[in-house]
C-alpha cells in the first residue's frame, strides 16, 4: 500500500486553477485530495483529506483565494463521500464513465496516428472549463494508443507557379506525377536545362496534341530548374499527394509515405515515413492546431495566377516575415525584373522583327500575367496573305490565296466578300463561296489571323463574275409538243433555249414551248442564263442540257384473256410495243371506260388495279384478285407517259376455275369419274370423245353431260363406253339468261376393255364340261386359258392349272374339256382372256365351281 | 310370345313385360307400370298412358316402331383403323341418298329418335361431308357402353295384286372402337352386345395384314397392328362361350367379312374381277354377284394374306360371306384431311343388303 503525499505542483495545476476558473469540485474528489479512483485504504483517505484541508490556508496558495474557499466549502461532504465506502463507490464509477467517454472521444480523434501534438493537448483542456487536466487527457492517450507527441518539422510547403495546370497536362501524357515523368523520360530530380532542351527538340517535329503538352510540361520544368524550385516543386508533389489522403484516414497516409519513402530521402525530407506522415497529419486542413496563416492563402492565389507582382506585394506587406519566405519574395522580385529588362527588349523589337517580339511576349506571358504584355502581342498584327485569287467553278467561286509569313501563335485566316464573311476561320488556303450573287463583279478579301487577331491589311483578289444556270428545269413532252420551264437565279435578267444547237423561237423568261417535233423523236435542249453585265454586255452561262421527246400514242391490248387456277388470277396478253399494261379489276355491272386513247389518270379512275401476286414475264399475270363476288372483269390498260390505251374487258369468273384432282375409275364398262369443285361452282360439264380429245365443252364430235355438285357429291359420275381408247374433259358450267359459259376444260385419258361374257356348263351328266365364250358385241375373240384350282379361285391367267388354251376366234367359241380326277373338290374355274383389250366376265359365277 | 331386346343393355324382355308411363291426365304421372297391366288400353288409374314403353332393366325408352317392328341389332367389329365409324357414317348416308338410294327405288331411310338423330350429326355427317375429314375414334367399351345408332329402312314390296305395300325394318347398328377388338379380354365385355346381334360385319383391314401393307405402300404411321386372324377367331371363341348345344357346332349367326380399303387394292385384282364391275344389287340382292364377290375375296385372302383364314372362319361360323368395299373411295391425304374429291364409296353396301337379304327385308335374285 502507498502512502498518500501531497504534490505542490498537481495541487495547483489540477486543482486550484481549475476550481479557481469555476470548475466544482465535487465533480472529482479524487483529483481534489490527490487520491488515485481506485483507493480502498482508509488511512491513505483520511491522510488525503488533512493533508489537502491544512493546504486551505497555506500562504503559498493566497494567489487562489477563491479556490481555497470553495475548497474548504466542499471539504465536510467530500469527507462524507470518500469515507463512506458506497458513496466513494458510486462517486468513483461516475468519474470512471467519463473517463472512458474522453479515451474513445481521444481514439476516435488519433484515427490511428501515434499521437498528439501539446498544442492540441492544451487546446482541449483549456476549452473543457477545468473539467479535464493535461494529466488526465495525457493518462486518456496513452488508454487510447496514443501520446502526446509533436510532429517533425517540415519544410515550408508553397504551391509552385502554374501547379494545377502542369498536373493536368501530365495526366494527359498518362504520368501520375511530375516525379513519375521526371524519373521515366529525364534524369529524375537532377534533371538539367541541356537535357530539358534536347527532349523539346525531340519534340519540335510533332505537332501531335501529346507533342504539345509535353512540351508544356518541360517549359514549366525549365522555369523551375531556372529558380532552383524544382526540388521544393517535387516535394510540394509529395505533400501534396499526401494530403489528398488525409480524408481517407491516417493509416492511408502513412502507407502513402511508406511508398514515397525513396522519393523523400531523394528529396531531403525525413527518412521515416511515419514522422513525415504524422507532420502531414497533423496540418491537414481543420485542424486548428497547424493551420496556415491568411496571408499564405492570398500569395498562393497570387501565384496561381501569375500575379507575381501581387504576390510580392503579400509579402511585403507582412511583417517579420520568415527566413524561409523573405527568401521567396527575393527570388520573386528578381524573377520581375527579368521578366520587365525581357518586355523592354521586345518592345525593342517589334519594329524590326515583330514575330520574334510576338515570340518573347508569348513567353513571358507565360510566367507572368500582365495587360501591357497583352496589350503588346494584339499591338504586333500578323502579316496579311502575299496574294488571293478567284475563280467560278460549278456555280460556285473558289478563293485560294498564298500563306501568310507569319509563324508564331495559331496561324489562320478570314475571307469575305464585301461585309459577307464567306469563310470566319479556316487554317488551309482555300474558300469556296457557294451561293455567290450572279452577274456581278465581285471582289474577295483575305485576312491572317493570329489567334483570332486579323491582320492589319487583307489580301484581294481580282474580280471575278459568277453566271449560275438556270435551276429547277424540267422538259415535258406532250402529244404535240414539248414544253420546258425553270427558274431564273438571282441577278439573270432571261434565258436562251436552243435545239439541237439551233434557237427555238418564242421562248420566254421561264418557259418555252416547241411545236416543231414529232412524235417518238428525242431532242436534245440547251438553256443558258442570260445575265447583264456592269459593262452594258451580256454574259450568259455555259447552260443546262436536257432531252425529251413528244408523247407516243399507246397502243391498246385486244387479245387479253384470263382465268382463274387454285384460287390465284392468271391473265395473258400480247405485250404491246411500248408502254407498260396495266390490269385493272371491275366488279360485273361497273362502268367500264370505253376503249380508247386518253389521258392515263382518266383511264385509270375507276379500277382497281391488279397488283402481281408473283412475277410473270412479258404478257402475263399472277395475282389475287380484290373483288368480292364471283364474276370479275378485267380491263387492260396501256399506259404511255400520260397516255393511256384502254383494251377490250375480258370476265372471268372464280367459279370458272379449272376442277382439281379429275380421277377416273373403270368399273367393267363404265367409267366412274370424280373431282374437286372449284369454289362457288355447281354444275360441271363431263366430256367425252374416242380418240381424240375433246376440242372444248362444246365440241360437236364429243359427247357431254352436265352434271350438279350435289349429284356428284352423293351419287358420282358414272358413263357407260364401250371399248377404245377416250379422252374424257371436265370443266365448270355458269347459266345465265343469256348462254352458258364453261370453265378451262381438264382433260383425262382412259382406255375401255372389251367384254365377253362365258358360261361352264355340262352337256351330261358324267359328261363333258363345255366353255362357252361370247362377246358382247360379235367382236374377235381373243387367246384364252382355263384355268382350275382346288378349293379356291384361281386368281389369274398364271395360278393354278390350265385345263384349256384356247385360241383367238370368231364369237362365240365352244371348248369341251374335263376336270381332272386328281383335283381336290371343290374345284374352281377360271376363264381369262390373254389380251388386255378383252376381259372375260362369268355369267353365271356359282357354275364354277365343280363340286 | 313376342320379344324385344333393348338396344341399350341388350336384355331381352317379353312385350307385356316392357314398361309403360301413366299419362298427363293422370294423377300418377309418369308412374311406371308392365305392359300387361293396361286395361283396355288404360292406365292402372284408369286414364290414358304415354305412348312409349321403357326396358324394364335399364329404364331407356324404345320407340314404338323398334318394339312394333322387331329391331333387327347389328354388331359392326374390327380392328382399330378398319374404318367401322367411317363406314357406318358413310352407309346412312348412301341408304339416303345415295347409289343405294338410287338402285333401290321407293326405299327410304330415316334415322330413329333425336339421339340417334343428333349423334349422326354430330359423329359422322358434319366431320364427313361437311369438314371433310375423318371421324373421330370410337370411345372404348371399357369406358363406355357402344351407343346405338337406331334407323328405320322402309321398302315398297309389290303386293300380290299389283299393289305395292311398304315394309318397314328397325336397324340398330354398334359402332365399337378398334382397341376393344384386339385384346380377348375387351372382347368378352362386348359379348351380350354380339350375342344379342342377329348379324355381325367384321370389317377387315387389309393395311393391317403383312405383305399387303408393303405391297400398296403405308403410310408408316402407325407401328403396332392388330392380327385380323386373331380377331375372328376370338369372335369366334366368345360367341362359342354362349352358343346353345354342343361343343364344336358352327354359328348360325350370319358373319359378314369385309375387306376395306378397296380403293388401295383394286390393281390386285385383275380386269375380270368382280370388284372391278358394277355392282349388280339393283333393286333386289343379287346373290350371283355376291357369291361371285364372296369367291374373289376368298381367293385373295388365301393368296395375299392367310390361307388359314377362311379356314378359321369355316371352323366358327356356318353362314359367313366375303365382301370387298372402300367407305371413302380414296384414301385420306392426310390425319385430318378427307381427299378433296370427296365421299365416293364403292360396294360399301354389300354386307348390309346381304344382312337384309338373309333377314328378308329385300328379295334376292339368282344363285343359290
Amino acid at each position: 500500500m502507498s502512502e498518500w503525499r501531497f504534490d505542490d505542483t498537481v495541487f495547483r495545476e489540477d486543482v486550484l486553477k481549475p476550481v479557481q476558473d469555476g470548475w466544482p469540485p465535487k465533480d472529482d474528489l479524487f483529483r481534489v485530495y490527490l487520491l488515485p479512483t481506485d483507493v480502498a485504504d482508509e488511512r491513505t483517505i483520511t491522510a488525503a483529506l488533512a493533508g489537502i484541508n491544512s493546504q486551505f490556508t497555506n500562504q503559498r496558495y493566497r494567489g487562489f483565494r477563491r479556490a481555497c474557499e470553495s475548497l474548504r466549502a466542499q471539504h465536510q461532504a467530500a469527507t462524507v463521500v470518500l469515507t463512506d465506502p458506497a458513496r466513494r463507490k458510486s462517486h468513483r464509477q461516475r468519474i470512471d464513465e467519463l473517463s472512458a467517454k474522453l479515451t474513445e472521444s481521444l481514439r476516435q480523434r488519433l484515427n490511428g496516428a501515434p499521437g498528439l501534438p501539446s498544442a492540441e493537448v492544451a487546446a482541449l483542456v483549456k476549452s473543457s472549463k477545468g473539467t479535464l487536466t493535461r494529466t488526465a487527457v495525457r493518462a486518456a492517450l496513452v488508454r487510447a494508443g496514443g501520446a502526446e507527441l509533436d510532429p517533425a518539422e517540415l519544410p515550408a510547403l508553397v504551391e509552385p507557379v502554374q501547379w494545377i495546370e502542369t498536373r493536368g497536362l501530365l495526366s494527359q501524357l498518362q504520368h501520375d506525377s511530375l516525379w513519375s515523368y521526371l524519373a521515366t523520360v529525364l534524369n529524375g530530380p537532377s534533371t538539367t536545362t541541356t537535357e530539358i532542351g534536347r527532349r523539346r527538340d525531340e519534340l519540335r517535329v510533332s505537332r501531335a496534341a501529346e507533342a504539345v503538352a509535353e512540351t508544356a510540361v518541360l517549359k514549366r520544368a525549365q522555369l523551375w530548374i531556372d529558380a532552383g524550385e524544382l526540388v521544393a516543386a517535387l516535394r510540394y508533389e509529395v505533400f501534396d499527394d499526401l494530403r489528398a489522403k488525409v480524408n481517407f484516414g491516417y493509416q492511408d497516409v502513412a502507407a502513402g509515405a511508406k511508398a514515397a519513402g525513396g522519393r523523400l530521402r531523394q528529396l531531403g525530407l525525413p527518412a521515416d515515413p511515419a514522422l513525415v506522415a504524422y507532420a502531414v497529419w497533423c496540418a491537414r486542413p481543420g485542424n486548428g492546431g497547424n493551420r496556415a496563416p491568411g496571408w499564405q492563402d492570398d500569395y498562393q492565389q497570387s501565384i496561381s495566377e501569375l500575379r507575381l507582382r501581387a504576390a510580392v506585394a503579400v509579402l511585403d506587406a507582412q511583417p517579420n516575415l520568415p527566413k524561409e519566405w523573405a527568401e521567396r519574395r527575393d527570388k520573386l522580385v528578381k524573377q520581375l525584373s527579368a521578366l520587365d529588362a525581357e518586355v523592354v527588349r521586345c518592345r525593342a523589337l517589334e519594329s524590326t522583327d515583330v514575330e520574334a517580339a510576338v515570340e518573347g511576349y508569348r513567353r513571358i506571358r507565360e510566367q507572368l500575367a500582365d495587360p501591357d504584355v497583352i496589350a503588346a502581342i494584339e499591338r504586333c498584327r500578323p502579316a496579311e496573305p502575299r496574294s488571293a485569287a478567284g475563280r467560278v467553278t460549278d456555280g460556285q467561286v473558289v478563293i485560294s490565296w498564298s500563306p501568310s509569313t507569319s509563324r508564331v501563335g495559331r496561324i489562320e485566316y478570314r475571307v469575305t466578300r464585301g461585309s459577307t464573311v464567306v469563310c470566319a476561320e479556316t487554317g488551309v488556303c482555300e474558300a469556296v463561296d457557294a451561293s455567290p450573287p450572279g452577274g456581278t463583279a465581285l471582289v474577295y478579301s483575305v485576312h491572317t489571323l493570329r489567334d483570332g487577331n486579323p491582320s492589319a491589311r487583307a489580301a484581294r483578289t481580282a474580280e471575278v463574275t459568277m453566271l449560275a444556270e438556270v435551276a429547277g428545269l424540267e422538259l415535258h413532252g406532250g402529244p404535240a409538243a414539248i414544253s420546258g420551264r425553270w427558274t431564273l437565279p438571282d441577278g439573270a435578267v432571261g434565258a436562251t433555249v436552243s435545239r439541237d444547237g439551233k434557237p427555238v423561237p418564242g421562248a420566254g423568261l421561264t418557259t418555252f414551248v416547241d411545236r416543231q417535233v414529232r412524235p417518238g423523236v428525242t431532242y436534245q435542249y440547251l438553256i443558258r442564263a442570260r445575265y447583264r453585265l456592269s459593262a452594258g454586255a451580256a454574259g450568259y452561262s455555259d447552260g443546262l442540257s436536257a432531252t425529251s421527246s413528244c408523247q407516243e400514242v399507246p397502243v391498246a391490248v385486244t387479245d387479253f384473256t384470263a382465268e382463274f387456277q387454285e384460287g390465284e388470277l392468271v391473265a395473258s396478253w400480247k405485250p404491246p410495243p411500248s408502254g407498260e399494261v396495266q390490269v385493272l379489276e371491275f366488279a360485273a355491272g361497273d362502268q367500264l371506260p370505253a376503249p380508247d386513247v386518253m389521258p392515263a389518270a382518266r383511264a385509270m379512275r375507276n379500277g382497281r388495279p391488279v397488283r402481281p401476286g408473283t412475277p410473270g414475264g412479258p404478257g402475263q399475270l399472277r395475282a389475287r384478285s380484290v373483288t368480292a363476288g364471283n364474276r370479275v372483269v378485267l380491263l387492260p390498260v396501256t399506259v404511255l407517259g400520260e397516255l393511256a390505251a384502254v383494251g377490250t374487258p375480258y370476265a372471268v369468273d372464280v367459279r370458272h376455275s379449272p376442277v382439281r384432282g379429275l380421277r377416273l375409275r373403270r368399273l367393267g364398262s363404265t367409267v366412274e369419274l370424280t373431282w374437286e369443285w372449284p369454289a362457288g361452282a355447281t354444275v360441271a360439264r363431263v366430256v367425252w370423245r374416242s380418240a381424240a380429245k375433246p376440242s372444248g365443252p362444246t365440241d360437236p364430235d364429243a359427247a357431254f353431260r352436265d352434271v350438279t355438285k350435289v349429284t356428284h357429291d352423293s351419287k358420282g359420275v358414272t358413263i357407260p363406253v364401250p371399248e377404245g381408247d377416250y379422252w374424257f374433259g371436265v370443266c365448270t358450267v355458269i347459266r345465265d339468261d343469256k348462254e352458258d359459259s364453261f370453265g378451262p376444260l381438264v382433260l383425262t385419258g382412259g382406255s375401255m376393255t372389251a367384254t365377253a361374257r362365258y358360261t361352264v356348263d355340262r352337256v351330261r351328266r358324267r359328261g363333258p364340261w363345255v366353255l362357252t365364250v361370247e362377246a358382247e358385241h360379235g367382236q374377235e375373240l381373243p387367246p384364252m386359258t382355263l384355268r382350275a384350282k382346288a378349293g379356291v379361285r384361281p386368281t389369274g391367267p398364271h395360278d393354278g392349272m390350265e385345263l384349256e388354251s384356247i385360241k383367238a376366234g370368231p364369237s362365240p367359241i365352244r371348248v369341251e374339256f374335263r376336270v381332272p380326277p386328281e383335283l381336290r373338290r371343290p374345284v374352281h374355274l377360271k376363264a381369262c382372256s390373254l389380251d388386255d383389250g378383252v376381259v372375260l366376265v362369268a355369267s353365271r359365277p356359282d357354275q364354277l365351281i365343280v363340286r | 310370345m313376342a320379344t324385344t331386346t333393348c338396344p341399350y343393355c341388350w336384355t331381352v324382355h317379353r312385350r307385356a313385360d316392357l314398361m309403360m308411363r301413366c299419362g298427363e291426365r293422370c294423377d300418377h304421372r309418369g308412374e311406371l307400370f308392365p305392359e300387361r297391366s293396361l286395361k283396355e288400353g288404360r292406365c292402372p288409374h284408369g286414364k290414358q298412358p304415354q305412348l312409349r314403353r321403357a326396358c324394364p332393366n335399364c329404364g331407356n325408352e324404345l320407340l314404338r316402331e323398334y318394339v312394333e317392328c322387331g329391331g333387327r341389332n347389328i354388331a359392326v367389329i374390327g380392328s382399330s383403323d378398319s374404318g367401322k365409324s367411317t363406314w357406318v357414317g358413310v352407309l346412312v348416308r348412301e341408304f339416303q341418298r345415295g347409289q343405294v338410294h338410287e338402285r333401290f327405288d321407293g326405299m327410304t331411310l330415316n334415322l330413329l329418335g333425336e339421339r340417334s338423330r343428333e349423334r349422326y350429326k354430330k359423329d359422322f355427317e358434319i366431320p364427313l361431308f361437311e369438314d371433310s375429314r375423318p371421324v373421330l375414334p370410337t370411345a372404348s367399351a371399357v369406358r363406355t357402353t357402344p351407343e346405338p345408332l337406331l334407323f328405320s329402312m322402309r321398302f315398297t314390296r309389290p303386293g300380290r295384286f299389283g299393289s305395292n305395300r311398304i315394309e318397314p325394318v328397325v336397324t340398330v347398328f354398334y359402332d365399337t372402337a378398334g382397341e376393344d377388338v384386339a385384346r380377348a379380354a375387351t372382347l368378352d365385355q362386348l359379348i351380350d352386345y354380339l350375342e344379342s346381334a342377329e348379324g355381325i360385319i367384321l370389317l377387315l383391314d387389309p393395311m393391317q395384314m403383312r405383305g399387303v401393307r408393303q405391297l400398296v405402300g403405308g403410310s408408316g404411321a402407325k407401328t403396332k397392328f392388330t392380327e385380323q386372324l386373331d380377331v375372328v377367331t376370338r369372335l369366334g371363341e366368345v360367341l362359342s362361350e354362349r352358343a346353345k348345344g354342343r361343343v364344336g357346332k358352327l354359328l348360325k349367326k350370319p358373319l359378314a367379312i369385309a375387306l376395306t380399303k378397296l380403293d388401295l387394292l383394286l390393281p390386285t385384282f385383275g380386269p375380270e374381277s368382280p370388284l372391278r364391275q358394277p355392282s349388280r344389287h339393283i333393286g333386289v340382292y343379287d346373290q350371283s354377284d355376291g357369291r361371285d364377290v364372296h369367291e374373289e375375296v376368298r381367293a385373295w385372302l388365301d393368296e395375299r394374306y392367310d390361307p388359314a383364314f377362311d379356314r378359321t372362319v369355316r371352323s366358327f361360323f356356318e353362314v359367313y360371306q366375303y365382301f370387298g368395299l372402300s367407305a371413302l373411295g380414296a384414301p385420306p391425304v392426310s390425319g385430318t384431311q378427307l381427299s378433296p374429291d370427296g365421299v365416293h364409296p364403292y360396294r360399301l353396301e354389300d354386307p348390309m343388303l346381304w344382312l337384309l337379304s338373309r333377314f328378308g327385308v329385300i328379295r334376292t335374285r339368282g344363285g343359290r
